[in-house]
């Protein structure tokens, strides 16, 4: 069936007037001429009458099939075999499109279609079009001219395990769309189709794209190609594996968390879970699947060695949607004591309960390491050894002290600042927080005694921190049947919405008791009272060994540079003196890797991991271990439809076959450039003939 | 400048200076005129008288030589000179011209030239002028003052009227009752049978026929370009063609109608020259007195 791409062209058929106008008034446009051998002429136009009309009307029918063919050829003839053109796009002229091929982790298992699709985009382009292919790992913004590269590069792709930011993404067909020089945009998101994908970053991105890339003349157009809706849904994930600290001691026990979800429709039959530490199976659980539940299982582990450990969770024997998401790793740091560093600028008196509680006791092997300082032997390096600094009831600091805790808690740090007798909190709201822009979590205010006969007790505001993960679950009670007599209200009302900023326990009158704020790569907990008996009597409570040894395990449980991370990212080990580092993956195949420097500390920094698995650093005979996972955000399946994408991004079309992308636009090797070009080939056929055949009945008259 | 002067002046003149070839021409038609007359049957004697040293022999009396051993000259009346008539063809095609001189001023000048020439050698000339029918009908006589009334008709008659030769030519036909010599000059744009089969009847009535057949270059040619209405000059109605397509056409018309009068004068006896009108009137003379002395040897 034969479809217009510029129907509006066919006004051009108009001119076929011009020539036939010309026709009638060369009749009649002729100059009078006396002559005398009209014998002679009428004798020949009587002989020629008929031969002279037949040849001035072909000579009109030959000029008008021209210009008639000339405009049929404009108006972009194409020739379909499908009946449905209901969704022909139309395209103007040269075209410049950038394929964001979305081959993050959830696209695995339609890795193959996903191809195909941007196959078809591909054959729709045509002569003078230009392609630009941005992928997860690749975000290459070349001008591909040549459409069997871009075949090649789509056939180089693979999927990866990475998250599938679309926001990123974006911004780099933006900067891929610039580089293009033709007139008419195209960006096409080949994508699996996860809504997940299209988080508000990436809804705004394309809105910021379409803004920026649209003109006076053209806008951009938005596609998204996706396999079909309605596919099997399967998938079973270990959604989180958590070990309640990643710093441990030896001899600590971890507990360990995981998550596993299964979604779609799930096969209603048992599955194993297997959890490993350093390869060795530790246990071994069977669950019953059922559909969208999550199903958490807990379980202890304790290492006997120091060292670099890991821990596995796998769900064993499945055949789901997403594989790559059935089995995740974590890293374990596990050493002989946690160094804690206290500082107080008196004799040790308000830290003498804390150091009760670290230390051990005679028959327990303690985690930790106290050591004591004072106000004026703070430096930088000291700091350094210790992950975990206590301020109790601190004086004044000077300003170098300051800035060298500050650079502390930035550089990876933490703190706890407990107040007393000696904290003016004029002091330190000017100096330690300087309303937010210091190290103190925020500011605060005058010491307040409360009340005789008032019972104030801290309470939790967020259970299931991990700081408080030791604590036993009866936590509501647990503190309960303690009394603070006196504390410095924290004001919270600056900070309070800073992500960053969270209160963990509050008095029971509802003032913040304890907050925490990640201040760069570090952490500062600050408690309104003292660590002392004089301001409350927690210290003298059972509660208070597991509360101040769970802040100091989570305070400490960071490794940094972080070694449990998600496909996408590099993974950064501090290097060891002699440099001879070298990263590999689990078959032992060496990862490239390059010397750079991290928060001052010299690393050694891998290239871009996109599969997950578990990496080990290796110096001589000794290995960390950093884990990759799959991002969660990638084991959802929550499929893209119509209606939410009509909602969502109104501007985008989405096509889900390689049918659909035909009727769309015509493959590039259907009859639609055959057809132009051919029209106008005749065109210029029909004109040589009109200039024979004029040549012929007049200037051959010439030569004789 | 009357038609006289002019032709004296201009052509005669010229003609006097042209090179030897071309006055032997003339001489010789002239010459030949004479003698072919006195050979006829309708000559008549007139006397002897003696010979004289320079006389052509072959005149002398060879009879009177034989009975009284003289020699003795014959001589013949003054009827014995040339009898030509001039017809010139004024019909409104005779009008017409592409470029300075029409056709019937071209026919003009030759007859003037001719007459001159034929009068001044003591012929008689005579004129017929006619468009599709005969305007004026000079008999011939050999005086220098018929001779100017001839031209002064001759310059006074304007173009116009149809052409229809056949008729005309038979009716004068019948008029000629002596021998003579009859030159028709005329476009021809007529029906060549009718043309030619009066002509005949002419030569049937002892008349020594010659066709001048005249025509402007542009009806040979045909070198219009383009789109035109053609309109002509006997009341045809107009044609509108392009030229460019129907030049090829007409030019073979145009020749078969010259190649048919041609074919047909010769199988008449009849002697025929073209001749176009831009051509150099004095050469065209020469050439057409070469042609008449051809034809009457």
């Amino acid at each position: 069936m034969l479809q217009l791409l510029n129907p509006w062209m066919l006004l051009g058929l108009l001119a076929i007037a011009a020539p036939i106008l010309i026709h009638l008034l060369h009749r009649y446009r002729v100059r009078s001429t006396p002559f005398a051998g009209m014998r002679f002429l009428d004798q020949v136009i009587v002989r020629l009458r008929r031969q002279l009309r037949w040849q001035g009307i072909l000579l009109l029918l030959i000029r008008c099939s021209a210009i008639a063919i000339l405009v049929i050829a404009l108006a972009q003839p194409l020739w379909r075999s499908q009946q449905d053109f209901s969704q022909l796009l139309e395209r103007q002229g040269a075209t410049a499109a950038v394929i964001v091929f979305d081959n993050s982790a959830s696209s695995r298992q339609h890795f193959a279609k996903l191809q195909l699709l941007a196959h078809s985009y591909i054959n729709t382009l045509r002569s003078g079009d230009a392609v630009s292919i941005i992928s997860v790992d690749q975000q290459n913004i070349q001008t591909i001219y040549d459409f069997n590269t871009a075949h090649a590069i789509i056939d180089r792709l693979e999927h990866t395990d990475a998250r599938s930011d679309v926001a990123v993404m974006l911004q780099s067909a933006e900067l891929a769309m610039r580089a293009h020089v033709n007139p008419y945009k195209e960006i096409i998101v080949v994508t699996d189709g996860q809504k997940s994908d299209w988080d508000d970053s990436s809804l705004n991105q394309i809105e910021t794209l379409r803004d920026n890339l649209s003109s006076e003349q053209n806008e951009p157009r938005f596609i998204m190609l996706a396999p079909q809706q309605g596919y099997q849904v399967n998938n079973s994930s270990i959604r989180l594996l958590q070990s309640s600290q990643q710093v441990l001691a030896v001899g600590q026990r971890c507990l360990i968390s995981i998550a596993i979800q299964h979604e779609g429709a799930v096969p209603e039959h048992q599955c194993i879970v297997r959890i490993r530490a350093d390869g060795r199976v530790i246990d071994e659980r069977v669950i019953d699947r059922s559909a969208d539940v999550e199903e958490i299982i807990h379980c202890e582990y304790e290492f006997s060695e120091a060292g670099s450990h890991y821990i596995s969770a796998e769900l064993v024997g499945l055949r789901d949607s997403i594989p790559s998401d059935n089995i995740r790793y974590t890293s374990i740091e596990v050493t002989k004591r946690i160094p804690v560093l206290l500082i107080d600028s008196h004799d040790g008196k308000q830290l003498r309960f804390l150091t009760y509680a670290l230390n051990a006791s005679i028959e327990e092997q303690s985690a930790f390491v106290v050591e004591h300082a004072n106000i004026t032997d703070i430096s930088a390096e000291r700091l350094a050894a210790y992950p975990v600094v206590v301020l109790a009831d601190t004086v004044a600091l000077d300003s170098q002290s300051i800035a060298t805790i500050e650079r502390y808690v930035v550089g990876g740090g933490n703190i706890i600042v407990a107040l007393g007798e000696q904290s003016q909190a004029s002091i330190i709201n000017s100096l330690w927080s300087r309303n937010g822009d210091g190290f103190l979590p925020c500011n605060i205010m005058d010491a307040r005694e409360v009340p005789s006969g008032t019972l104030v007790y801290p309470q939790f505001k967020q259970h299931k921190h991990p700081a408080f993960a030791t604590l036993p679950n009866n936590r509501d009670e647990l503190f309960s049947s303690c009394s603070v007599s006196r504390f410095m209200p924290l004001d919270v009302a600056n900070v309070i919405n800073d992500e960053n900023f969270n209160i963990l326990m509050t008095l029971n009158t509802g003032e913040a008791f304890l907050v925490e704020r990640h201040r760069g790569q570090g952490r500062v907990l600050l408690c309104a009272s003292s660590m002392h008996i004089d301001w409350t009597d927690i210290p003298s409570h059972g509660v208070f060994v597991p509360w101040v040894r769970g802040l100091c395990s989570y305070l400490a449980s960071f490794l940094l540079p972080p070694r449990n991370i998600h496909c996408g990212e590099s993974i950064i080990h501090l290097q060891h003196e002699s440099g001879q580092d070298s990263f590999v993956d689990q078959d032992g195949n060496t990862i490239e890797h390059k010397r750079g420097s991290w928060q001052g500390h010299q690393v050694a920094r891998s290239e871009t991991i996109w599969r997950a698995g578990l990496y080990a650093a290796r110096h001589q005979h000794q290995r960390t271990w950093y884990a990759v996972n799959v991002p969660s955000s990638e084991q959802q399946i929550d499929l893209i439809d119509q209606q939410w994408l009509e909602e969502a991004i109104p501007q985008m079309l989405l096509m889900h076959n390689e049918e659909e992308i035909n009727n769309s636009w015509g493959s590039g090797d259907d009859s639609a450039t055959a057809l132009w070009s051919f029209g106008i080939l005749l065109c210029i056929a029909l004109l040589a003939v009109e200039m024979f055949y004029v040549r012929t009945l007049t200037q051959s008259e010439h030569a004789q | 400048m009357s038609l006289l002067h002019h032709v004296q002046e201009d052509i005669l003149e010229r003609l006097g200076r042209v090179g030897i070839t071309a006055r032997q021409a003339v001489e010789s038609i002239l010459s030949g005129q004479h003698r072919g007359m006195r050979r006829g049957l309708s000559v008549e004697f007139a006397g002897h008288r003696p010979y004289q040293l320079g006389d052509d022999i072959r005149h002398l009396d060879w009879t009177v030589f034989a009975r009284t051993d003289r020699l003795d000259v014959r001589l013949f009346d003054e009827e014995t000179r040339l009898r030509a008539t001039l017809i010139v063809d004024c019909s409104g095609s005779m009008d017409y011209t592409s470029h300075s001189i029409t056709k019937l001023d071209f026919a003009r000048n030759l007859a003037a030239a001719l007459g001159l020439l034929m009068v001044g050698q003591g012929d008689s000339v005579g004129l017929v002028t006619c468009d599709d029918k005969i305007r004026e009908h000079i008999p011939p006589l050999s005086s220098m003052s018929h001779l100017l009334n001839m031209l002064s008709i001759l310059e006074s008659n304007r173009a116009g009227g149809d052409t229809a030769l056949g008729p005309l030519l038979e009716d004068l036909a019948e008029r000629l009752h002596r021998r003579g010599l009859v030159i028709l000059l005329s476009d021809c744009i007529d029906n060549t049978e009718h043309i030619t089969k009066a002509l005949h009847h002419m030569r049937y009535r002892k008349q020594d026929v010659r066709l001048i057949h005249i025509c402007d270059p542009q009806e040979s040619q045909f070198t219009f370009s383009g789109a035109h209405c053609f309109s002509g000059f006997e009341n045809e109605p107009d044609i509108i063609a392009d030229a460019d397509r129907i030049r090829h056409h007409y030019q073979q018309q145009f020749l078969e109608h010259q190649q048919e009068l041609a074919r047909l004068c010769h199988q008449s006896g009849i002697v025929y020259h073209s001749c176009l009108t831009d051509q150099d009137i004095v050469h065209t003379l020469i050439e057409l007195l070469n042609a008449l002395s051809r034809g009457r040897r």
